[in-house]
């Protein structure tokens, strides 16, 4: 309140104009801007991809694509998806912006170096659209050797690109971890840190230590095909399967690098939006830490049918449904969170409990994957697909949305319409529904994932899928057209529109350039609401 | 009926085990799922904030034996799940007779060879339409006796491919270099889909095939038949004419596989090659001239072949036979070095078989 009353007519981090003010920028909150509107572009693309082969899908036969297409969009869906909006999105995009200012700071530790970030982003985004020019890939986003092996230059160019957007990852990763640990705000102790900070934090050491062995993977993978070296290829002497081990070491983390920032959004949203202190906070900023530690050890759960040893099945069966206790824990938390608050259905608020119902879905269907005996039946079969979508879009992607117009306001000092986000949220509602759940059915029935083809009575689930998918598409398209005609024609917002107790909410909307006038002194909790 | 059964028929002994777990983890969850979204739907009815209402919600922290309790009720259902996952997959891994019967899977892009020991020989080949897949395009790939365990040894020659069985709960990857191994026992004669499961490229979704199981007489029957009569026979024939064989009385099966020798004696070389190219070669090599993987046969024997090193070379019977043998010798102009090769999978006399079937497509 006090730094309110000490700015009188603020300046605001947009007032510098032109484009090299932003190419340039060494501002964390235009940095992550830039990330996320990077990403947003790269949401409908991967997203068209998805529309296209699902109408392929509608009926069996070959409606309109050549197996060949199918299998590149597929491809192309899934490494956009993960590699360019899911992984940076809610990271380097929103917590980007709001990591220094909940945390009391005027930036990241290494404003440059959040900048090179960016930039190496966005290289590694155009080498993944020039390897396009080299005959598009049709590996999967999983690149299983020994089928990646023997491609050439395509595969070669892909894996520099995911090469280079690991090394963006593991610098944002970095930057994060210090700038929480050295530019807290004074008496902003661990115990008063907002856990979307907490969240972040765990996301980085993830980020920081998983993606190295993806790089080194990738590497490999690139060499085997440019120089012919067999790592992973067994005509040549290689192993396949080693292959899978050093992917699912990072790319098990990655799943949790993906929803751990999620999670940091639906603490903030799920309390922020009843008025109500989170539950059990330091059980929920323990749960991301552990979930984070977990991660590392539950990898070969992706390979219980790739000739692992017995023992080796069991272990990580075992250890896989230690994930799972953790991750109980939160939803339990936020549940409780709502109990005798004062819960008002913002759009934010829609999205979290729409996350809370998905992503409980998405959890315990993971349970059959990570069980012995079930995972023998439905791995790689739609229900994985099902599964890890509910995960990734159910629950990442809808915490993005109730992130985006949580913090809207906030951003760019606009109101968004707020009947008509509703509108997009039940498209996304329905659609992602109509779209995933019966994929769960498909799986269970046999229907095997990546197919361009399947028997005529997987038919009418095929089709549900893909008429919700176009649910889906209306519902992203309305939600960031609510978005952008808030920015160009909002309404003016008011400083703090929900009540919001962590310190963004004490700075004018849009922020000032250097965040704070006078680096705040914090005396209360995130979540201490008062009655005014 | 499988709205309710969800799962498909359990057509193996262990998928009673597999279901076991499957519906176990299914009830645990759906409790779960339950007690979350009431208690959502109950807390946003009654706590909701009237218009106009500035106040805040009760100042609930935290409440320690509620977390501890919540921590570990989960905990210990996870161990139950676990152990019933364990336990299916036990049964899967372990069979408690062992089987008598082994059976080799080679996988390929895209297809599967089924080899016995006896030398019994099938062959599946890629169905490449553009109608969908339909029942009869799910070829059998192995016979094996209703009621008795079998061993499948996996492997394959170019990329990873997974045997998938629905019905029987079973499924493991074949890897090229090395060999992995299920088993199952078909509780009932029947034939049971089998599918590609790990993504192999682009026909992928097109290599079915199917498990049938037979009863104990008509196995016995198929055991008997010498390995060469089989695969020249029926291991090119249609399911519904081998049931009907199988099941012919021992007078008239005698009499089918005398008359069977003198067909195949009156075949030409180029007919008997056309039937193994139907199996082998067309997935990727065309007979019509239409563009694939590899170069079309149409018009390919005696012709000038440029050769992807800039050497020319004609398409005469040696060329062919080293191409058939050691594939990446010469490789043509425009084409990859992908093809496998095909040394002692073949017979000397096939391989002239199929170059005698070539000269005939002009």
């Amino acid at each position: 309140m006090e730094v309110r009353e000490a700015v009188e007519r603020h300046n605001s981090y947009l007032d510098a104009k032109g484009l090299k003010s932003w190419l340039f920028t060494l501002d964390h909150k235009r940095i992550g801007l830039m990330y996320m509107f990077t990403s947003l572009i790269f949401l409908l693309v991967g997203g068209l991809f998805a529309i296209i082969f699902r109408t392929e899908l509608l009926f069996p036969g070959k409606q309109f694509l050549s197996p060949e297409a199918h299998n590149i969009l597929f491809t192309l869906h899934g490494a956009i998806l993960i590699f360019l909006v899911i992984i940076p999105i809610i990271p380097s995009g929103l917590g980007n912006f709001f990591l220094p200012i909940m945390i009391g700071a005027r930036d990241v530790a290494f404003p440059r170096i959040n900048l090179l970030s960016y930039w190496i982003f966005v290289l590694g985004a155009l080498m993944l659209l020039a390897s396009l020019l080299f005959g598009p890939i049709d590996t999967g986003w999983t690149f299983y050797t020994p089928y990646s092996a023997n491609k050439g230059l395509n595969v070669f160019i892909v894996s520099l690109a995911i090469f280079t957007l690991g090394m963006s990852s593991i610098l944002t990763g970095m930057n994060f971890i210090v700038t929480i640990h050295k530019l807290r705000a004074p008496g902003l102790t661990w115990g008063k840190l907002p856990l979307f900070v907490w969240a972040l934090y765990a996301t980085s050491l993830v980020q920081l230590l998983a993606t190295p062995v993806l790089g080194i993977t990738l590497l490999l993978l690139g060499m085997e095909n440019i120089l012919g070296i067999g790592f992973f290829n067994p005509a040549k002497g290689g192993d396949p399967v080693l292959f899978q081990h050093l992917f699912w070491f990072y790319s098990h983390p990655a799943v949790y690098i993906m929803i751990l920032p999620a999670f940091g959004v639906i603490s903030e949203l799920v309390s922020v939006h009843s008025r109500k202190p989170i539950f059990g906070y330091w059980f929920i900023a323990a749960s991301s830490l552990a979930i984070a530690f977990i991660g590392f050890l539950v990898w070969g759960h992706h390979m219980f049918v790739a000739g692992m040893s017995p023992v080796a099945d069991i272990i990580f069966s075992f250890l896989t449904y230690f994930v799972a206790v953790p991750t109980a824990v939160k939803i339990f938390n936020w549940t409780a969170t709502l109990y005798k608050g004062k819960i008002s259905f913002t759009t934010p608020m829609l999205y979290a409990l729409g996350f809370i119902s998905l992503f409980l879905i998405g959890g315990l269907t993971g349970l059959f994957l990570a069980n012995l005996g079930t995972d023998i039946h439905l791995h790689d079969t739609y229900f994985v697909v099902g599964h890890f979508h509910y995960v990734m879009v159910g629950a990442a992607v809808f915490a993005f949305f109730g992130a985006l117009f949580h913090w809207t306001p906030k951003m760019f000092g606009k109101m968004y319409n707020e009947k008509w986000a509703k509108v997009g949220w039940l498209l996304n509602f329905i659609g992602f529904n109509l779209t995933f759940f019966p994929q769960f059915i498909l799986g269970i029935r046999g229907m095997p994932r990546r197919y361009w083809d399947y028997p005529v009575e997987f038919q009418p689930l095929h089709f549900t899928s893909t008429i919700g998918s176009y649910f889906i598409a209306a519902g992203i398209l309305i939600s960031l057209g609510v978005f952008l005609f808030a920015i160009w024609k909002g309404k003016k917002a008011p400083d703090n529109p929900w009540g919001g107790k962590s310190l963004e909410w004490t700075i004018p909307s849009p922020p000032p350039t250097e965040n704070f006038e006078k680096i705040p002194v914090v005396k209360e909790g995130p979540y201490d609401f008062v009655k005014h | 009926m499988w709205i309710i059964t969800l799962l498909p028929e359990r057509a193996s002994t262990y998928a009673v085990n597999t279901d076991t777990a499957f519906w176990i983890t299914f009830w645990l969850s759906f409790v779960f799922f339950a007690i979350i979204n009431i208690a959502l739907l109950v807390f946003i009815i009654k706590y909701r904030r009237s218009p106009g209402d500035e106040g805040v919600g009760a100042p609930i922290s935290h409440n320690t034996t509620l977390e501890i309790v919540w921590t570990v009720i989960p905990t210990i259902l996870l161990f139950v799940i676990f152990w019933f996952g364990y336990k299916a997959y036990a049964k899967v891994k372990w069979p408690e007779n062992q089987p008598s019967l082994e059976i080799r899977i080679t996988a390929r892009q895209w297809g599967w060879t089924a080899e016995y020991p006896d030398g019994k020989k099938i062959i599946t080949g890629t169905i490449k339409d553009d109608k969908g897949i339909t029942p009869k395009d799910f070829q059998p790939v192995i016979f094996v006796p209703a009621g008795e365990p079998v061993r499948l040894i996996l492997t394959s020659q170019d990329v990873i491919h997974s045997f998938y069985v629905p019905e029987f709960r079973a499924k493991y990857d074949a890897i090229p270099g090395r060999f992995t191994k299920i088993w199952f026992e078909a509780k009932k004669p029947g034939e049971y889909e089998v599918f590609c499961t790990e993504y192999c490229g682009a026909w992928h979704s097109r290599m079915p095939a199917k498990v049938v199981a037979l009863p104990p007489k008509l196995f016995e029957r198929f055991k008997s038949i010498p390995a060469d009569r089989f695969n020249n026979t029926l291991a090119n024939m249609p399911l519904d004419s081998v049931y009907a064989i199988l099941s012919l009385s021992d007078e008239e099966f005698n009499e089918w596989s005398g008359a069977q020798e003198k067909l195949l004696a009156s075949l030409s070389p180029a007919e008997r090659g056309k039937i193994i190219s139907q199996k082998l070669c067309v997935s990727c090599h065309s007979f019509d001239g239409s563009p694939g993987i590899g170069p079309t046969w149409k018009g390919l024997f005696g012709r000038d072949v440029e050769l992807s090193d800039g050497k020319r070379v004609v398409a005469d019977e040696n060329y062919i036979r080293e191409s058939i043998l050691e594939p990446k010798a010469k490789i043509v102009k425009g084409y990859q070095a992908v093809m496998p090769s095909f040394q002692g999978q073949l017979t000397e006399e096939q391989i002239s078989d199929i170059v005698e079937f070539i000269k005939t497509l002009k």
